[in-house]
């Protein structure tokens, strides 16, 4: 059967399909808002967890490059010039943190001559509790090194090392196991039997947490009380530097040369391998995680708008029959509805970035993490939201084209 | 393919054994009704509540598909139109007022009237001057920016009108406009589509009102009796229906 043309067509320019959207949505605010709330909280879920996900991949890298890429050891491990007790130069410290990259370095090691700590005061030395502790003989800048934090009282300096001054430093563990809490009646403890005050509690020791459990004296301290290290006991004196982030390798490749120009290749050094795998593995698992999330959030606004839009063309069947009766065609009604919904879900989707973007940096904000908050996330999430929005009334937007011009006859009154 | 319209002289609309059956009704809302009107015609439609005035109307919207019969518009055969044309003819050639005044209640009065011509093509200052005149031919232009809820029914009605000749058709069918208004409301919308009658338009009316009737040019019985003939102007028709109504 041939079709008749009749005229010209009737026709709805995108123009006034987004007029009469804008003009749908002022005439009936309260639907369009309820419409427009799943957008605004499935965006600012979306926008929320990407947040966090950019926020967790750079604490991920923060915390890896803190703990682990930051910081090398050198030690002797074949007989050199110097005598094996103590095989580093004397101003050992100053030539390390000569080098780029480096922002500090010190000596330690353990002494195994002394384990036994007593507290003891100088009205009854012998009133005391026991802790077994390791006793550690430390540089100033071993302690800086190590990130060492005093809680209490202060770290013992330049002068307590030239002076092999009878002072020390107990881990916070240490200090409770002891009873000692305040520096005030100026504790001492016994180191077997060698007496040493107290100048400073140990509260944490960011790149060594384990010197919370040691005790820690000057070198020269330790070395007055007990002699040099002595290597067959296990008192082999090590070199730790801090660098900066991503110097460690190069670092580590030329502290030997710096402590010792001449025979570099008698100090092994040991650079914590960079974990780039695992961080990456990490930083991948939460990124997916946060962007499922993310993913399902926005779905669950979609569907939300979805739910709500097939609702609100049931309730206004009588106007989409009305419009079909005086001259609009089925995509004229699709092309209504559609819009309409791109609109809310455009607004949505901007009140949703906006509260997206103040939830992120409220949540790293409690969490002390610096928010990342990358611009591809937020910028198009209006759009992602008006996308969402379309997807999800093409549905009921295809149910009210159907709608026959006769509801406006017998169908419900106009809402 | 244009249709070239049928001269004058043919009749505006000829119904030939119309039938409708709605779908899921056992019985025909319609059945066999044979009816013609020609150009500048007041018809009105009278039967009983039921009997398919508002049917028959439908298909003479072209808001319906008849289920049997043809249905020549002007001489074009509407069982051969797409919804395309079909939407087209309703925007263009025919107006069509309601029982109820189905305004959008949110919007202006104006924004109501403008409602055919959006989907005219025209560009928004040519829609809103042609919807002024229209709310000035039926007296409520000024009211244009008062929001539809805010009007009677009387007035809403006489928008509705408005809305229905904004484009200028050629057939107005009007189904019981003063069904739910006071004698006042009522003589005035009666008064109101005489007027329009005698601007040239066709006008088919289902009413109760013994005015309208009065005015027009016949009335056509729905429901009763055995099928009979369109007669000429100024004499009563009768054509049968099955009665049923979905």
């Amino acid at each position: 059967m041939r079709r008749q043309r009749v005229g010209q067509p009737t026709r709805l320019r995108p123009g006034d399909a987004i007029g009469e959207a804008l003009a749908a949505i002022v005439a009936r605010p309260v639907p369009a808002l309820l419409t427009s709330i799943g957008t605004v909280f499935g965006v600012a879920w979306f926008v929320t967890a990407l947040g966090l996900s950019s926020t967790a991949d750079g604490q991920v890298a923060v915390t890896f490059a803190r703990r682990l890429a930051t910081q090398v050891t050198v030690r002797q491990l074949r007989p050199g010039p110097q005598p094996a007790a103590y095989p580093y130069p004397p101003d050992v410290e100053r030539r390390l943190e000569a080098l780029h990259g480096v922002v500090a370095a010190g000596v330690s090691w353990r002494v195994r001559r002394a384990q036994l700590v007593t507290v003891a005061t100088a009205r009854r030395p012998a009133d005391g509790r026991a802790a077994r502790a390791p006793v550690i003989a430390a540089s100033h800048g071993f302690l800086s090194a190590a990130g060492v934090r005093v809680r209490r009282g202060r770290a013992f300096g330049a002068w307590a090392q030239a002076h092999a001054a009878p002072v020390c430093l107990i881990g916070s563990v240490v200090a409770s196991a002891l009873g000692i809490s305040a520096l005030r009646g100026q504790p001492t403890v016994l180191i077997g039997d060698q007496r040493c005050a107290v100048i400073g509690i140990v509260g944490r020791a960011i790149r060594r947490p384990a010197l919370r459990r040691a005790v820690l004296l000057p070198l020269s301290s330790a070395a007055a009380i007990w002699g040099p290290p002595d290597p067959r006991a296990g008192e082999k004196p090590t070199v730790l530097i801090q660098t900066r982030p991503g110097a460690a390798p190069t670092v580590g490749r030329e502290a030997p040369y710096a402590i010792s120009p001449a025979r570099p290749g008698q100090f092994g050094v040991v650079v914590p391998v960079r974990p780039q795998k695992l961080r990456d593995q990490v930083a991948a698992t939460l990124t997916g995680l946060f962007r499922t999330l993310g993913w399902v959030g926005l779905g669950i606004g979609a569907l939300s708008i979805g739910s709500i839009t097939w609702l609100a063309v049931r309730e206004r069947g009588a106007e989409y029959g009305l419009r079909r009766a005086v001259g609009a065609r089925r995509r004229h009604i699709l092309a209504h509805v559609i819009s309409e919904s791109a609109i809310l879900g455009l607004i949505g989707g901007l009140a949703g970035a906006s509260f997206g973007v103040a939830l992120t940096i409220v949540l790293a904000y409690y969490r002390h993490w610096v928010p990342v908050i990358a611009p591809l996330t937020v910028l198009p999430a209006p759009l992602a939201g008006a996308a969402a929005a379309i997807l999800a009334s093409l549905l009921p937007a295809t149910r009210a084209a159907r709608i026959q011009p006769t509801v406006v006859l017998h169908g419900p009154r106009m809402p | 393919m244009t249709v070239t319209p049928a001269p004058l002289a043919a009749p505006l609309i000829e119904l030939r054994g119309i039938g409708v059956r709605y779908q899921g009704a056992s019985t025909e809302a319609l059945r066999g009704i044979d009816l013609t009107v020609g150009h500048g015609e007041l018809v009105t439609l009278a039967g009983p509540v039921g009997s398919g005035k508002s049917t028959l109307l439908s298909v003479v919207g072209l808001m319906l598909r008849p289920t049997t019969g043809s249905y020549l518009l002007n001489g074009i055969d509407t069982a051969r139109l797409g919804d395309r044309e079909r939407a087209s003819l309703r925007c263009r050639q025919i107006g069509s007022v309601f029982q109820r005044p189905a305004l959008l209640p949110a919007r202006s009065v104006l924004e109501n009237v403008m409602l055919p011509v959006l989907y005219a093509g025209l560009a928004r200052q040519r829609r809103t001057i042609a919807a002024l005149e229209a709310l000035d031919r039926v007296g409520m232009a000024r009211v244009a920016h008062v929001a539809a809820r805010e009007l009677a029914a009387g007035e809403q009605q006489l928008v509705a009108i408005a809305r229905a000749i904004v484009t200028e058709p050629s057939l107005l069918v009007c189904d019981d406009p003063t069904a739910d208004l006071d004698d006042a409301a009522a003589t005035k919308i009666v008064s109101l589509i005489v007027g329009l009658r005698l601007d040239g338009r066709t006008l088919l009316v289902a009413t109760k009102d013994q005015l309208a009737a009065a005015y027009s040019s016949r009335t056509v019985a729905i429901g009763a009796g055995p099928p009979e003939p369109s007669g000429p102007i100024g004499t009563k028709t009768t054509v049968p229906t099955s009665g049923a109504w979905p």
